[in-house]
């Protein structure tokens, strides 16, 4: 996204202003009400053809956005890749132009490499949206999360926030980072100091490694997966000692002397980051966040079209 | 009958030379300097006026990898010393060879042979292991014997430090010159860039500068256990400039060199993922680069190299993470120093491409003296160069920060009676 509420690519939550998150929590606030609505479906984007491009294993976040185009009323495209296209023999870039030949507006791609949207966006004449590449960003999760605090909590600003978990790998944790501090919460990142990337606390955030003392600061638990595929090496003994260490439970919480607020961006591995109990109670918004992923997929497809007319 | 070339109106850049900074003329007579003095009554068959241009000995690049034999679509012999020369440099030393590599006579032999009689002499340096690939020892003397003089492993390499310790005792009893680029692997796994804030930024692992003070580490106590010599290429930290000045002060026999574009960039230039810049030694922060400049300019540094690296499209404009290691740069070492350094301390700095370089890497320097052969660097630094591809005499592709102006210019250089315009031609 480029000026002041106007949007060519989004490439991520760094460089975003404030202005800009809002505009998208707004127009998501709209299309969240159509969703709830009879109806479900506006005709906004029918003349324009959106193609997704996975180069990762993806369900909810494919889907997420398929749906979300759908409700706009854009003609959806999808291509699915386990293999980097690399491997395959063929550029990124001649793989996504090729598409392009067919008449795309938009691009939606999950990659496995830190900056392929910015690389594409560089080199191809279409505009992007990241769906997550590698363990660089992956913007639109970090807006639905920020959002579900909002609609929770009936605003960001002010609220402390802690990500748990599988730092090192995560493209959540890095967009969440940027996206909170933006509307002015406070962040913490907990787990074993393996997983935690070094000089992340000079992104001006807090960091533990005792998640105890993590959940009696927060508001918020943010529970990351770990990404035992992005892993080149063990940094954990075994996954029952991590869950020992950093996984929720409920007997975490009766210790606390307050409620805390659970997120997850899926998908759970129960009983490893968080138990059953947690992930389906009262304190959980992890539905809601994916319903909410709906509402802020169609903002961000909705205002780079527009932006494009 | 002798043939003499008369040059008339240069600058004489030779520290230490009586008439150093002065307006010279110098005759060459059968490739060696005949006479040099200021307004020398003369002729000869040729004719030069360098008004306006700088003269020194030729410059020596100690270090750079060319792909051919193996990859000539990325770099012959022939386009590396053309781009060698377009920057200066009458001498290059060069890891040649992608496939076969260059851990045998045969494949030094043949780059041997095709580095001379171009626009800049090309060296090979012989693989120290076998392949490159750090785990037994290539044929060195064998090697040597057919015109290597000096061996590493790259900077992709990762020997242990049992194989380096034979390396540098058995090239150090055997006259030749063992470098190491000090990296430790399992400290840097899948790293990519530099490991600071702007690595967190873009969501790569980094490469600490742990991963290199470790092994330098190493290989001091190993130069100082076996009492040889050690030639650390490649550094890049502050802490390593530390450790090498501890070194010389002890009394070991160490020499540091860098990297071109360790003295000139930083990680923070890499910020939009420019696969240009992903290069080994990795650009660090601007601490580091501020003590590897002071290094040079204290003496602390022996050399400078362009660790040239060409790569084609098809290597590098990929997304980050495929994209191949280097950068090429081979044109551009002169104006970037000048750009770093300035004219002011061009007596120190620019001493390391006229002398210390080639005494790192174990030759002769060349010098401009009456009865030595006359290699010669015809330079302005008034004058200025624009960063392109494939105007500088490199074939490559990969060449950073394109378009920028830089400082500086190479007129030309002279190889015994012969002078060459720099010219992409």
């Amino acid at each position: 996204m480029s000026t002041e509420n106007n949007f060519d690519h989004l490439l991520g939550i760094k460089g975003l202003s404030q202005s800009q998150i809002q505009t998208i929590f707004e127009t998501a606030d709209n299309f969240k009400s159509l969703l709830n609505s009879p109806v479900k479906k506006t005709p906004a984007l029918r003349d324009t053809t959106i193609a997704n491009l996975f180069f990762e294993n993806s369900t909810r976040t494919r889907v997420s956005f398929e749906l979300a185009e759908k409700r706009l009323g854009a003609d959806v495209v999808n291509f699915s890749s386990s293999s980097s296209s690399v491997k395959k023999g063929e550029t990124l870039i001649d793989t996504v132009n090729n598409i392009l030949s067919m008449k795309v507006d938009m691009v939606v791609m999950r990659h496995p490499a830190p900056g392929a949207c910015l690389f594409l966006a560089k080199h191809v004449n279409a505009q992007i949206v990241n769906a997550g590449d590698g363990t660089h960003e992956h913007p639109t999760q970090a807006l639905l999360d920020a959002y579900s605090i909002r609609e929770k909590f009936g605003e960001v600003a002010g609220k402390k926030v802690v990500i748990v978990g599988d730092i090192l790998h995560s493209r959540v944790a890095l967009s969440n980072i940027y996206c909170l501090q933006t509307l002015g919460a406070e962040v913490m990142v907990c787990g074993p100091v393996t997983l935690i990337p070094k000089n992340i606390e000079k992104l001006g955030i807090k960091v533990s490694h005792n998640l105890n003392q993590a959940l009696q600061w927060c508001d918020v638990a943010n529970m990351l997966r770990i990404q035992l595929e992005r892993q080149d090496q063990r940094y954990f003994p075994s996954l029952k000692e991590y869950s020992k260490l950093y996984g929720l439970s409920q007997d975490r919480l009766d210790h606390l002397n307050k409620e805390i607020c659970i997120m997850h961006p899926g998908p759970i591995n129960r009983g490893v980051e968080i138990t059953s109990d947690i992930a389906d109670s009262n304190h959980s918004i992890i539905l809601q966040q994916v319903e909410n992923g709906v509402a802020i997929r169609m903002a961000v497809l909705f205002l780079l079209a527009q932006n494009n007319r | 009958m002798s043939h003499s070339v008369f040059i008339k109106n240069a600058r004489l850049f030779a520290p230490g030379h009586e008439l150093h900074r002065r307006e010279v003329d110098l005759l060459v007579v059968d490739g060696k300097l005949h006479e040099i003095g200021e307004n020398l009554m003369s002729s000869g068959n040729e004719y030069l006026d360098m008004s306006g241009y700088w003269v020194s000995a030729g410059w020596v690049d100690p270090y750079g990898v060319c792909p051919e034999p193996g990859e000539p679509w990325k770099e012959t012999i022939v386009s590396y010393t053309r781009a060698a020369q377009i920057g200066g440099f009458t001498d290059v030393y060069a890891l040649a060879g992608s496939s076969p590599k260059p851990d045998n006579e045969s494949v030094i032999a043949q780059v041997r042979h095709q580095g001379r009689n171009q626009r800049a002499t090309l060296h090979p340096i012989g693989l120290a292991s076998v392949k490159g690939e750090g785990k037994e020892m290539a044929e060195v003397a064998e090697m040597a014997a057919v015109g290597a003089t000096a061996f590493c492993d790259g900077m992709q390499a990762s020997s242990s430090a049992g194989l380096r310790q034979k390396l540098m005792q058995y090239c150090n009893s055997l006259g030749l010159i063992y470098m190491n680029y000090p990296l430790n692997r399992s400290l840097s796994t899948e790293g990519k860039i530099h490991e600071g804030i702007v690595n967190l930024h873009l969501g790569l692992k980094g490469i600490s500068t742990i991963a290199e003070t470790i092994e330098l580490s190493v290989d001091l106590h190993l130069a100082q256990y076996n009492q040889t010599q050690l030639r650390s290429l490649g550094l890049s930290a502050a802490e390593s400039v530390q450790m090498i000045k501890g070194a010389k002060e002890a009394g070991l026999a160490v020499k540091g060199a860098v990297a071109v574009l360790n003295l000139y960039a930083v990680d923070e230039d890499i910020a939009e993922f420019d696969e240009n810049l992903k290069v080994l030694p990795p650009l660090r922060s601007d601490k580091d680069r501020s003590a590897l400049r002071q290094a040079v300019l204290d003496g602390v540094i022996d050399a400078v190299f362009s660790n040239h690296h060409p790569e084609d499209i098809e290597s590098k404009k990929v997304e980050f993470d495929y994209s191949a290691w280097g950068a090429a740069t081979l044109s551009y070492t002169f104006p970037m120093l000048l750009e770093v350094f300035g004219e002011a301390t061009m007596d120190i700095w620019l001493l390391l491409l006229t002398k210390k370089n080639a005494e790192f890497i174990g030759a002769q320097p060349h010098e401009i003296a009456v009865g030595s052969d006359a290699i010669f660097t015809f330079f302005s630094t008034k004058e200025t160069t624009e960063i392109t591809a494939g105007k500088h005499g490199s074939i490559a592709w990969n060449v950073p920060f394109m378009g920028r102006i830089l400082p500086g210019r190479i007129k030309g250089t002279m190889i015994h009676s012969c002078y060459m315009e720099a010219k992409n031609v």
